[in-house]
C-alpha cells in the first residue's frame, strides 16, 4: 500500500527542515571534522568527441614496442593532432586486412586514459594460429595507419563514478591490459584508493609488462600490493610465485582481502575464460555475490554466419520502438541490422560494431535474428530476447525495442 | 604526485573554523555604512556561515523585483539601441571553438598559467617543496579553479541578466538585454565545456562569490542588480578574462576568451550607459552615496577575500594554517596581477557613472588602488580595441 500524498502544508515544512539541518551541517560541521568534497570530477560525456560513423576512423601507429617477443604495444593517435577520448578498461576494434578479408579484433587500452589524451596504446598478444594478432605483432610498423572504431565497453573506471576504496584485479595472461590502464589511471587519479593486483602468466617469459608494475609498486609502496605467479617458470628466472591460478588457489590467494567484504571496493576480472571460470567460483565461495564482480571478457573475433535460413536471403521489414516512437526500415539480405540501418538514415547507438561491447543491444519483440558468434552477450541477456544490431542479421520480419 | 589534505583532528578543525568565522566577522565588521550591511549583511550569512554555494544541492535564491512593462514601445535610448545591433550582429556558436584541440594541464610546454604564478618560495618556507611536476600540477588546479569561478560568476550573470531585463526602464535596453542573456548561456557553455572536456574537474563556488551573486539576485532594485552584475563582477570578470588570455599559451583556451571577452566588453558598456544617467540624474545624493559605499565594499570583497581556500582545502589542510595559505596567496605574483587588471578595468568605469567622488576616493586611495583611477571606461573602448591592447601587453607579462 501506498502512502497517501501529503498535503502541500507538510512537504513545505518537511522542505524547511531539511533546509535548516543543511545550514547547521553545513555551519558547524566543519569544526567537528565535516569535510565537503571541493570538487567534483567531470569525464565530459555531456560533449560529442567524434560523431560515431559506421565508417572507421583512421588513426597513425605513432610507436611501437615490444614488452615480450609474443607482443606489441601500439601507440596511436589522429593524424590531424585531435585528442582521443578514452577511459581506462576500455578497447578499440582494430579493422584488419588479412589476405583480401577484413577482420575486426577488440584490443583493451594499456595506457593511462583518463578522459581526453593525445595517444592511446594498445597490447596485442599473439594468439597461436591467430592470424590478427601474428600479423600485428610481426608485420605493423611505425607510421602505418590502422582504421578502427571504438574506444568501446563499460568496464573499468570512470571519472564520474564514486572512487572506489580499493581495486581487486585479477588478470590472467593479456588480460593484464585493461588493469595496467586501471592502476595507472587509479595511482594518478584517484589518491584514496588502494589496489591489489593478482597476475597469473603460463611462464615468466610470458608475462606482460612486469617491470612497469614493480616500478609502479615500487614508487607507491602502501597504494599498489602485487602478486604475480607463473604455472611453471619453465627453467626461466622468476621473482614472483609460482602455481597455477585456479579456483583452489585463489581461494587461498584471495582469502581474508579487505576488498572483499567491503562494499566500496571494486573487484574485477579479466582474462582466458578458464581462469574467469575459476575466479568467479572462488569469489562465490568467499561469500562475494556475482553482482559484485566485474567481468571483461575477450571476445574473439565474430565468425560468418554459418546458418542456412531461408529468411536470411530476403530483404525484412523492420519496426524500432523506443516509448510510444516507432520507425521502420528494410534490412537487405547480407548486411547486418546496424548497417541497414544506417543506410536507411535511422541512427542507432553502436560503439565496437563487432559484437564486443553491448552498446548496441536492443531487445527482440517478435521475429528472429541470427548471431554471429562468439559476442558478448550473456546468457540471462539472451533469455530475455536481447540481441546485437552489429553483427545480428534478419531472418524474418521483426519488431525491436531501443532502451529508453 | 601533490600533497593530498589530511582528514584533520578535532582540534585542527576547530582551528580551521574560527579562523573561517573570525575571516566572515572580519568581512562583515568591516562595514561601517548601515545601508551597505543591510544589503550584504544577510546574503554574507548565507555565503560565509551556512555555505549555502558548497551544500550540495540547488540553491533556491527568491527575487523581489518588479518587471517593468511598457505598452507603448518607446525609442528611448539610442545608444542602448545602437548596442542591440552590434549584439546581434557579433553573437558566435560555442561549437565553432577549435574543440578537436588537445589540452594537456600540464603540459610544461603549452602552459596553461606562466611558471612564476605561485609564491613557490612562500610555500616551500611553510615546508612544501613541491619538484616541477607537482608545481605544474598545482598551476593546473589552479587554473581549473579560476575558471571553475568564471562559470559559476557566468551563471549568476545568466541569471542576473534575466533580471535586470525584465527589470530595466529603458525599452531599447529590454532587446540589448535579451542577447546578453544569450551570451552569458553561451559562455556557461564554453567555460563548462573546457572544464568538463579537457580538463575533468569543476570546482566548488567560492563562498565570497557566492555572497556577491546572492545579495544581487536578492535585491529588488533594478540599478543595484546592474551595478553589480555588469559594474562589478562583469567588470571584475573582464579584468580576469584578459589576465588570463595575456597569459595562458593554451591555444583553445585563448580563442574562448577572446571571444568572452568581446561579449563582456559590450556588458560593461551598457552597464555604464545605463547607470551613468540614472545616477547622475536621478537619485538623490544619499541614494548616491550608498550605492559608491557598496561598490567600495563589494570591491574590497573580491579583491581581499579570494582566498583559493578550495585549493587549500584539497591539498594543503592538515600540512599548513589557513593564515600560511593566505600569505601564499597574497605573495604570489600572478594572483596579484589578477587583482592589478580587476581593478584597472573597473575603477574608470565606477568613476564614468558617478560612484568616485572626492569622498570615496580617499578610501581607495588607502587600500592601495589609488592608480587605478584614471583610464578608459567601457564606453570608449570596444571589444576589439580591448583585445588589441591585451596582444599588445602580452610579450611584456610573459617576460616581467
Ligand atoms: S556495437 Fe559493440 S556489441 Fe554491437
Ligand atoms: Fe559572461
Ligand atoms: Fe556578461
Amino acid at each position: 500500500m501506498t502512502p497517501p500524498p501529503r498535503s502541500a502544508l507538510v512537504r513545505s515544512l518537511i522542505t524547511a527542515a531539511e533546509g535548516v539541518r543543511r545550514d547547521l551541517r553545513a555551519a558547524f560541521g566543519p569544526a567537528f571534522g565535516h569535510r565537503v568534497p571541493v570538487f567534483s570530477a567531470r569525464d565530459g560525456h555531456a560533449w560529442p568527441a567524434a560523431p560515431p560513423s559506421l565508417t572507421p576512423r583512421t588513426l597513425v601507429v605513432k610507436a611501437l614496442t615490444r614488452p615480450t617477443p609474443d607482443a606489441v604495444v601500439i601507440t596511436l593517435a589522429d593524424p590531424s593532432g585531435a585528442p582521443l577520448r578514452a577511459f581506462p578498461g576500455q578497447f578499440f576494434t582494430l579493422h584488419v586486412p588479412v589476405g583480401g578479408e577484413r577482420l575486426r579484433r577488440a584490443y583493451s587500452v594499456c595506457s593511462e586514459a583518463w578522459g581526453e589524451v593525445a595517444d592511446v596504446s594498445l597490447c596485442v598478444k599473439r594468439v597461436q594460429g591467430g592470424r590478427v594478432s601474428g600479423q600485428l605483432v610481426d608485420q605493423l610498423a611505425e607510421g602505418a595507419r590502422l582504421d578502427v572504431h571504438g574506444p568501446s565497453g563499460d568496464y573499468g573506471l570512470r571519472p564520474e563514478a564514486p572512487a572506489p576504496s580499493q581495486l581487486l584485479l585479477l588478470s590472467g595472461g593479456s588480460g593484464i591490459t585493461p588493469h595496467l590502464a586501471m592502476i595507472r589511471a587509479a595511482l594518478r587519479h584517484l589518491p584514496q584508493t588502494t589496489l591489489t593486483l593478482v597476475y597469473g602468466s603460463r611462464r615468466p617469459s610470458h608475462a606482460l609488462f612486469i617491470e612497469e608494475l614493480r616500478a609502479l609498486a615500487a614508487a607507491h609502496p602502501d597504494r599498489l600490493h602485487l602478486r604475480l605467479f607463473v604455472d611453471d617458470d619453465a627453467g626461466e628466472p622468476w621473482a614472483g610465485e609460482r602455481g597455477q591460478l585456479t579456483e583452489d588457489r585463489l581461494v587461498e590467494v584471495l582469502g581474508g582481502h579487505g576488498a572483499l567484504g567491503d562494499a566500496a571496493a571494486w573487484i574485477g576480472v579479466c582474462g582466458p575464460e578458464g581462469l574467469t571460470a575459476g575466479a568467479l567460483q572462488a569469489l562465490a565461495r568467499l561469500d562475494v555475490s556475482a553482482a559484485r564482480v566485474h567481468v571483461e571478457r575477450f571476445t574473439a573475433g565474430a565468425r560468418p554466419v554459418t546458418s542456412d535460413a531461408p529468411g536470411l536471403r530476403l530483404p525484412q521489414p523492420v519496426t524500432l520502438r523506443r516509448g510510444a516512437a516507432t520507425w521502420t526500415f528494410t534490412a537487405q539480405p547480407g548486411k547486418t541490422l546496424l548497417e541497414s540501418a544506417v543506410a536507411a538514415g535511422v541512427s542507432l547507438p553502436w560503439s565496437c560494431g563487432m559484437g564486443g561491447c553491448g552498446a548496441c543491444k536492443v531487445r527482440r519483440v517478435s521475429g528472429d535474428v541470427v548471431l554471429q558468434e562468439p559476442s558478448c552477450l550473456s546468457g540471462d541477456e539472451r533469455a530475455a530476447g536481447d540481441t546485437l544490431t552489429c553483427v545480428g542479421y534478419a531472418a524474418g520480419a521483426l519488431t525491436l525495442e531501443l532502451r529508453p | 604526485m601533490l600533497p593530498v589534505a589530511k582528514r584533520p583532528d578535532l582540534s585542527t578543525s576547530m582551528q580551521t573554523q574560527l579562523d573561517a568565522w573570525g575571516e566572515a566577522a572580519g568581512v562583515l565588521g568591516q562595514i561601517r555604512d548601515p545601508k551597505v550591511l543591510a544589503s550584504l549583511g544577510p546574503a554574507g550569512v548565507r555565503g560565509l556561515v551556512l555555505r549555502r554555494g558548497k551544500q550540495g544541492v540547488p540553491t533556491p535564491i527568491p527575487a523581489s523585483h518588479s518587471a517593468h512593462f511598457d505598452w507603448s514601445y518607446p525609442h528611448d535610448n539610442p545608444e542602448m539601441a545602437e548596442l542591440y545591433r552590434r549584439a546581434k550582429r557579433g553573437q558566435w556558436d560555442g561549437d565553432d571553438l577549435p574543440w578537436g584541440t588537445f589540452v594537456d594541464p600540464v603540459s610544461p610546454e603549452v602552459r596553461l598559467l606562466p611558471d612564476d604564478f605561485m609564491a613557490w618560495d612562500v610555500l616551500s618556507r611553510a615546508g612544501v617543496k613541491l619538484d616541477k611536476k607537482e608545481r605544474r600540477e598545482l598551476l593546473a588546479d589552479t587554473s581549473c579553479w579560476l575558471l571553475s569561478q568564471f562559470l559559476h560568476g557566468e551563471q549568476g550573470a545568466l541569471f542576473a541578466a534575466a533580471q535586470v531585463t525584465e527589470a530595466v526602464q529603458f525599452f531599447d535596453g529590454k532587446l540589448y538585454g535579451s542577447t546578453q542573456v544569450m551570451d552569458e548561456a553561451r559562455h556557461v557553455e564554453v567555460f563548462l565545456r573546457y572544464l568538463e572536456s579537457k580538463l575533468g574537474k569543476l570546482y566548488q563556488i567560492n563562498d565570497n562569490l557566492y555572497v556577491i551573486i546572492d545579495a544581487l539576485m536578492a535585491d529588488a532594485r533594478w540599478d543595484m542588480k546592474f551595478l553589480g552584475m555588469q559594474i562589478m563582477v562583469e567588470g571584475l570578470a573582464l579584468g580576469a578574462f584578459g589576465m588570463m588570455y595575456q597569459v595562458s599559451e593554451e591555444p583553445l583556451l585563448r580563442s574562448l576568451l577572446k571571444n568572452v571577452i568581446q561579449d563582456e566588453a559590450r556588458h560593461v558598456h551598457y552597464g555604464v550607459v545605463a547607470l551613468r544617467e540614472h545616477i547622475t540624474k536621478e537619485l538623490s545624493e544619499s541614494e548616491r552615496a550608498e550605492r559608491e559605499a557598496w561598490a567600495f565594499e563589494v570591491a574590497l570583497l573580491m579583491r581581499n577575500r579570494f582566498m583559493v581556500y578550495e585549493i587549500f582545502d584539497e591539498h594543503f589542510e592538515g600540512l599548513m594554517s589557513r593564515a600560511t595559505w593566505r600569505e601564499v596567496v597574497k605573495q604570489s605574483p600572478g594572483l596579484d596581477r589578477f587583482r592589478a587588471v580587476m581593478f584597472s578595468r573597473l575603477l574608470p568605469n565606477l568613476r564614468e557613472i558617478g560612484l568616485l567622488s572626492d569622498k570615496i576616493r580617499p578610501a581607495y586611495e588607502e587600500a592601495g588602488l589609488g592608480r587605478y583611477f584614471t583610464g578608459l571606461a567601457a564606453d570608449q573602448l570596444t571589444g576589439d580595441g580591448m583585445i588589441e591592447e591585451l596582444e599588445a601587453g602580452r610579450g611584456a607579462v610573459l617576460v616581467g
